[in-house]
């Protein structure tokens, strides 16, 4: 495929998050069922990330590990496909598909602004343990997504005094907590990773360092839920947010502000 | 000493020490080398408050997976501090056809604990190849190495970015970091001989500057310059290797003196004459010493495992696990 096909197949896909997103906002307010347009749309747009990504993949010979552009992409693809498994599994994580779509959306604009040109991998990219170690930070980050989205409309919920749903609550922190054992063992495949390829399981680069930040927070606010059982339940759906947030400035942002050595050095 | 215990075992404790930790890997962030030591506070605070917890806190008697996992932490935290004390960590540059000299290694980390193997370890390094994709960009590296092995017997590894090797407990990484040797024969004027290797800085990120320091045997400083006769081609593959250089070398002594030398050829200089013996390639390598390692490894797996487990019985059962919790909050035990 060629990158043209491949950046029209993206401009493609990122219209087709504003459309499922314009959808669920007028079949939400009309009172219809969203779920089945919205899950068939997202499905549509997932198999045109999966073209691209394949496209570029045979094209490069290579996966989309390295670059901004190349992460934004494939992120894309696996947010969209955990979000639909999580919610076809847990049905009360399906009311905040329009979050999830705005924030695939946003996210899907940005990868059109950034160069798409590849960077060839460098050869301690070629282990197994990295791409266990990427398949886990992908899980990670789409049940936290998933958590996130659930949490900011419990959150608007209670700001527009709508009654509170327990179960999109149970969904929340299920959600949370599956994304921490995810996350443990992307530490775990990322060290394994690590030392066979630079003689060191840790090093406490940026990267490695906000990405144990992130672990922390989160044990963090489980635990503060065993320990602070009044807490007030929106505190801990904020919480919820900002750990997102947190996931989201690491994954996006840390490893490109840095010459940390996970970009390989020549 | 119960009640002590038990407010050591405090979950109040346990959300303070987590703050802390975090605070510290922040700072950590930051100023890496003047915070990391500062991480053994947190964490103790967390190992004794979790070993507090671990023996009087219900909520880990009634939930076998979720006490595996706790003490899974509190394991993978004694063998990381086990393997701080016992650890070394250095560098070393090795030149084709050369032994591997203890001696020479940079030592960049030595645990409290270390006790110093590394002079057992014999390998010879042999001919080493990088290959490099148009554009200057490092492919694969192929650094043999002939190692002796304890019983005396002699095998023969073929390294790379991704296959080092261990002897003595100590493991040899090959690193980016590698460059040419100038080997050159030091005769005195009594007619003594003597041949040592020059290496000059990595290559080929240190093009621009292929010279070093060399002080002969009699004293006099030399600055020996490598040159090249191709530069490297930017616009096709190519390949790093000792083989088939076409090359000279610029030597610069003091008082204005200079001369160029290709290979087999001598010069006189102060207090003797140095001949350009050969141009071979030096590997650089990381030496790593960890024998907990395996632990380690084990450890976080279990850990892993047990919180896998323990999420799923949490959410497969949440009214049966919610009671449980309910039993070992602050008020437990
Ligand atoms: C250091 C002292 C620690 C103590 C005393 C402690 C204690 C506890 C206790 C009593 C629970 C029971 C909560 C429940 O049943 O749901 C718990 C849960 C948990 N702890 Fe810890 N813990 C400690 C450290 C840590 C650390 C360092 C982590 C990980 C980074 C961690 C991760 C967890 C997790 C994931 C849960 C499960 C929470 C849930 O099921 O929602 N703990 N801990």
């Amino acid at each position: 495929m060629s990158m043209a096909m491949e950046r029209t197949t993206l401009v493609a896909a990122v219209t087709g998050f504003a459309v499922v997103l314009a959808l669920d906002v007028l079949l939400r307010r009309s009172g219809k069922p969203a779920w089945p347009t919205v899950s068939g749309g997202l499905a549509i747009v997932m198999a045109l990330l999966t073209v691209a990504v394949a496209g570029r993949w045979l094209r490069e010979s290579q996966g989309p590990f390295l670059t901004l552009y190349d992460v934004l992409l494939s992120n894309l693809f696996s947010l969209t496909l955990v979000y639909l498994v999580a919610a076809w599994l847990v049905p009360a994580l399906r009311t905040a598909s329009a979050i999830v779509s705005g924030f695939l959306c946003v996210l899907g604009v940005w990868s059109l602004t950034v160069s798409a040109e590849a960077v060839p991998l460098p050869a301690t990219f070629d282990n197994p343990w990295l791409w266990l170690h990427v398949t886990a930070g992908k899980l990670f980050l789409g049940l936290c997504l998933a958590a996130a989205a659930t949490a900011t409309l419990l959150l608007g919920r209670r700001a527009s005094a709508a009654p509170d749903s327990g179960e999109m609550d149970a969904a929340v922190w299920l959600a949370l907590s599956l994304a921490f054992v995810c996350h443990s063992f992307m530490l775990i495949a990322g060290a394994i990773w690590a030392h066979s390829a630079w003689g060191r399981y840790w090093a406490w680069d940026s990267l490695e360092t906000w990405t144990f930040i992130t672990w922390l927070c989160i044990a963090l606010l489980l635990h503060a839920r065993v320990t602070f059982r009044r807490m007030p339940v929106a505190y801990g759906w904020s919480a919820v947010v900002a750990i997102f947030g947190l996931a989201i400035l690491t994954f996006l942002g840390v490893p490109f502000l840095s010459v940390a050595p996970h970009k390989g050095v020549m | 000493m119960t009640l002590l215990l038990k407010s050591v075992a405090s979950l109040k404790l346990t959300f303070v020490g987590l703050v802390l930790l975090i605070a510290n890997a922040f700072a950590v962030s930051q100023w890496p080398g003047a915070a990391i030591p500062w991480l053994v506070l947190p964490l103790s605070v967390l190992a004794l408050n979790l070993l507090a917890a671990l023996l009087v806190r219900h909520a880990f008697r009634q939930q076998a997976a979720l006490l595996l996992f706790h003490v899974g932490l509190l394991v993978l935290l004694m063998l990381v501090a086990a393997g701080v004390l016992l650890r070394f960590d250095a560098s070393v540059e090795v030149v084709e056809g050369t032994a591997f000299d203890a001696a020479t290694v940079t030592p960049r980390g030595t645990g409290w604990l270390h006790s110093d193997k590394l002079d057992e370890v014999q390998f010879v390094q042999g001919p080493l190849e990088v290959r490099y994709l148009s554009g200057l960009r490092r492919d694969t590296t192929h650094s043999r190495v002939f190692l002796t092995r304890p019983d005396g017997s002699e095998i023969e590894r073929d390294i790379g970015d991704r296959q080092g090797f261990s002897s003595n407990g100590y493991r040899f990484m090959a690193t980016f970091n590698k460059g040419y040797s100038v080997l050159v024969q030091w005769r005195d004027l009594s007619g003594r001989e003597t041949i040592g290797a020059v290496n000059l800085p990595s290559f080929p990120e240190f093009e621009w500057k292929q010279s070093n320091e060399w002080i002969t045997p009699a004293g006099e400083s030399l600055t020996l310059e490598l040159k090249l006769a191709d530069r490297i081609p930017e616009d096709r593959p190519w390949l790093l290797r000792s083989r088939d250089v076409d090359y000279e070398v610029g030597i610069v002594g003091s008082g204005q003196f200079e001369a160029t030398a290709g290979p087999g050829q001598s010069v006189a200089v102060a207090g003797g004459e140095i001949t350009i013996v050969d141009l071979r390639l030096w590997m650089g390598y990381r030496i790593d010493y960890d024998p907990l390692l395996p632990w380690l490894l084990t450890a976080a797996f279990l850990a892993l495992a047990a919180l896998g487990v323990h999420m799923a019985q949490k959410f497969a059962a949440p009214r049966a696990a919610d009671s449980a919790v309910a039993a070992g909050g602050e008020q437990a035990a």
